[in-house]
C-alpha cells in the first residue's frame, strides 16, 4: 500500500455502541500522519478508547468514515491488511493475553502472519529488547504485574512492525523508568516513520507530541500543537487533569502582573523567558 | 504451589513429557480414550482402565493432584447420574424405601456411567492442564485441516475452541472466587436443602457469566487485531513436531486401551 496516504483519516467519524442512545464518538475528523506522534487526551468516558478502537477497524463508524492507510475500515475484505498497518496496545491488556509464555504472546501476532520461525524470533527478541522485558521472556504472563503485562503488550505490538502504533494508555500502570523507556521507544518508532497514536491522561506525556487531540464528550474539542492547547491552565483543568508545574508558575506570575506571552509548558520555557 | 492455587483445567507449565509432547499426538490419545470409555462394557473394564490411566499420568510427573480435584467439581453431576441410574433402571430389586427401589442393572449402570463420566474430566484435565491452549488450538487446526475441503469451518471451530480452552480456568476461578464472596456473606452452599443451595447460587452465577463472556468477547477482538483468523496461515515459532518415541507410546497406550476391551 505504498502508493497510497500514509496517515489515518477519521472524516466526520460517529459511533454508536449497540443499545446506547448517545453516541460515544460524535463527528470527529482528524488526520493521524505516519512518522507523526499524536496525543488524546480527555476525562474517563469521553470516547478516547473508541476512537482507539475505530482507527484499525475493530468497530466500524455508524456514520462518516475511517480510512487507514488510504483503506475504508468498513469495507470487511480490508480487515486483514489493516490489522497488519495499525497495531493497538489495549487499554487493559489482562484479559487480553494468548500466549502461555511471554515470548509466545509477542510472538502470537508475527506468526499469524505466516512468517518464517527465524524471522518470527528476530522480530521477537527485537521486541522484547526494545521493550525492555528480554529476563521475563519465559514467564508466564498471567504472572506478571499489570505494568509488565502492559510492556509485554507493546512489545506483541511492534513485533507486528505496523506503519501505526495505538497506544491507549499502555503507561498507566508503569513506574517512572519504564515509561521513560516506553516513550523513548515510542521516538525510536516515529523516527523509523511509525505513526504514534497514544492515548494518555499525562500530561507530561502529551507535551512532548507531534499534536494533540483533546476529547470532550465525544467530540473533539481541539487540535493543536501542545504548546497552543496545554499551556491554557482553564483548559487543562477542564480535562480533569492539573496544568504543568511550569504552566502553573507562569499563571501565578501571569496573576501577579508577569505576564509570560508565548506557551509556557516546560522550565526552560519558563526560564528562556525569564532571561528575556 | 500448592493443589490449592491452581486453577482446574488450567494449563501448568511445568517440564513434564507430556507437556512436551506434541498436542496432535495428544488430541488423537484422548478422542482414542473417549470412544474406548464409552466401548467398555463392564466395570471391570473400566476400572483396568482407570489404573492403566492413573499409572500413566503418574508416570508423566504431571501434577496428579490438581488434576484428581477437577473431579471434585463434577461430584453434583456424578451423584445425580448414579442416583437416577440406580433407581430409575426396571431390574430385580436389591433394596427398596417406600416407592423407591434400587435394581441390580440399575446399581451397575449406575457406577459405569458414574465411572465414565469421572474418565472424561479427568481425560479432558489431562489434556488442558498439560497443553498450551494456543497449541492445542493450532493442534486441532492441523489435525481437522482436510476438513475444510468439505466446508467444514474448520478456522471457526479452532478459534471457539481456543477461546474456551482459555476461558475454562477463568470462569471456573471466578466462580470459586465469587462462591467464596457469596459464603462471607452468609450465602450456605453446603446447606442440606437444595431449593436453599439453588436459592444461593443463581446470584452467583450471572455475574459470572457476564463477565466471562465481556472477557471473551475482549479477547475475540485482541486475537482479531493481531490478525488471527482461526490459525489457517499460522507459523509457529517453535513449530508442532512429532517425535518418533511418542508416537511409538501413543500406539502403544492405545493399543492398551483397546486390549482392554478384548481381553477382559
Ligand atoms: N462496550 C460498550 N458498550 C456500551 N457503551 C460503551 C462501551 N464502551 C464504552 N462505552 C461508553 O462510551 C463512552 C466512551 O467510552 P470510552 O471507553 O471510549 O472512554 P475513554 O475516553 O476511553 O475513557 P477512559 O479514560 O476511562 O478510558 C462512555 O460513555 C462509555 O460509557
Ligand atoms: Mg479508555
Amino acid at each position: 500500500m505504498h502508493d497510497e496516504p500514509h496517515e489515518i483519516a477519521a472524516e466526520n467519524l460517529t459511533y454508536t455502541y449497540p443499545g446506547m442512545s448517545r453516541p460515544a464518538l460524535y463527528g470527529v475528523s482528524h488526520r493521524f500522519r505516519q512518522g507523526e506522534f499524536h496525543a488524546v487526551l480527555g476525562r474517563n468516558g469521553s470516547g478516547k478508547s473508541t476512537l482507539a478502537l475505530c482507527l484499525n477497524g475493530l468497530i466500524t463508524p455508524g456514520e462518516g468514515r475511517v480510512l487507514s492507510c488510504g483503506l475504508d475500515t468498513s469495507v470487511p475484505t480490508n480487515a486483514s491488511e489493516i490489522r497488519k498497518q495499525v497495531a493497538i496496545v489495549f487499554q487493559t491488556p489482562d484479559t487480553r493475553m494468548v500466549g502461555s509464555t511471554v515470548e509466545e504472546e509477542v510472538a502470537f501476532g508475527p506468526e499469524n502472519l505466516g512468517l518464517s520461525p527465524l524471522v518470527i524470533r528476530k522480530r521477537v527478541d527485537e521486541a522484547l529488547e526494545l521493550a525492555g522485558i528480554e529476563d521475563i521472556a519465559r514467564r508466564q504472563p498471567q504472572q506478571l504485574s499489570l505494568g509488565q503485562k502492559q510492556l509485554v503488550a507493546v512489545a506483541g505490538a511492534i513485533a507486528m512492525e505496523p506503519s501505526f502504533l495505538i497506544s491507549d494508555e499502555s503507561t498507566s500502570m508503569l513506574d517512572v523508568r519504564s515509561r521513560a523507556g516506553v516513550l523513548k521507544l515510542f521516538a525510536d518508532l516515529q523516527e523509523r516513520g511509525v505513526g504514534i497514536v497514544h492515548v494518555t491522561h499525562f500530561l507530561e506525556e502529551a507535551a512532548i507530541a507531534d499534536q494533540v487531540v483533546i476529547l470532550e464528550s465525544g467530540r473533539i474539542a481541539g487540535t493543536g500543537p501542545p504548546g497552543e492547547l496545554l499551556s491554557d491552565p482553564t483548559r487543562v483543568r477542564n480535562l480533569g487533569l492539573d496544568p504543568l508545574p511550569a504552566t502553573m508558575v507562569a499563571e501565578e506570575l501571569a496573576a501577579l502582573g508577569h505576564h509570560t506571552g508565548g506557551y509556557i509548558l516546560t522550565a526552560e520555557e519558563l526560564l528562556l523567558w525569564s532571561r528575556a | 504451589m500448592t493443589g490449592n492455587d491452581i486453577a482446574i483445567g488450567q494449563y501448568l507449565a511445568v517440564e513434564t513429557p507430556l507437556n512436551r509432547m506434541d498436542p496432535r499426538l495428544k488430541l488423537v490419545m484422548v478422542v482414542a480414550c473417549v470412544v474406548m470409555v464409552f466401548l467398555y462394557g463392564t466395570g471391570w473394564e473400566l476400572l483396568s482402565f482407570s489404573v492403566l490411566l492413573l499409572v500413566v499420568l503418574a508416570a508423566t510427573r504431571l501434577p496428579l493432584l490438581p488434576v484428581l480435584r477437577s473431579l471434585e467439581t463434577v461430584w453434583v453431576i456424578v451423584l445425580i447420574t448414579f442416583l437416577l441410574q440406580a433407581f430409575l433402571t426396571p431390574g430385580e430389586v436389591m433394596w427398596h424405601w417406600g416407592f423407591l427401589s434400587v435394581t441390580d442393572t440399575g446399581l451397575s449402570n449406575g457406577i459405569t456411567l458414574s465411572a465414565r463420566v469421572l474418565l472424561l474430566v479427568l481425560l479432558l484435565t489431562a489434556l488442558t492442564m498439560s497443553t498450551a491452549p494456543l497449541d492445542l488450538a493450532d493442534g486441532l487446526q492441523s489435525l481437522l485441516r482436510p476438513l475444510a475441503y468439505l466446508k467444514v469451518p474448520v478456522s471457526r471451530v479452532t478459534t471457539v475452541v481456543s477461546i474456551t480452552l482459555m476461558f475454562i480456568p477463568g470462569i471456573l476461578e471466578q466462580s470459586r472466587k465469587l462462591v467464596k464472596a457469596q459464603m462471607a456473606r452468609g450465602a450456605d452452599f453446603e446447606s442440606a436443602n437444595i431449593f436453599r443451595r439453588v436459592k444461593d447460587i443463581v446470584p452467583v452465577l450471572v455475574p459470572i457469566f457476564v463477565k466471562v463472556f465481556h472477557d471473551a468477547d475482549d479477547l475475540a477482538l485482541a486475537m482479531d487485531a493481531r490478525v488471527y483468523d482461526g490459525g489457517k496461515n499460522r507459523t509457529r515459532l517453535h513449530p508442532l513436531k512429532i517425535g518418533v518415541l511418542e508416537t511409538i507410546l501413543t500406539v502403544l497406550f492405545i493399543s492398551t486401551a483397546i486390549t482392554i476391551k478384548f481381553v477382559l
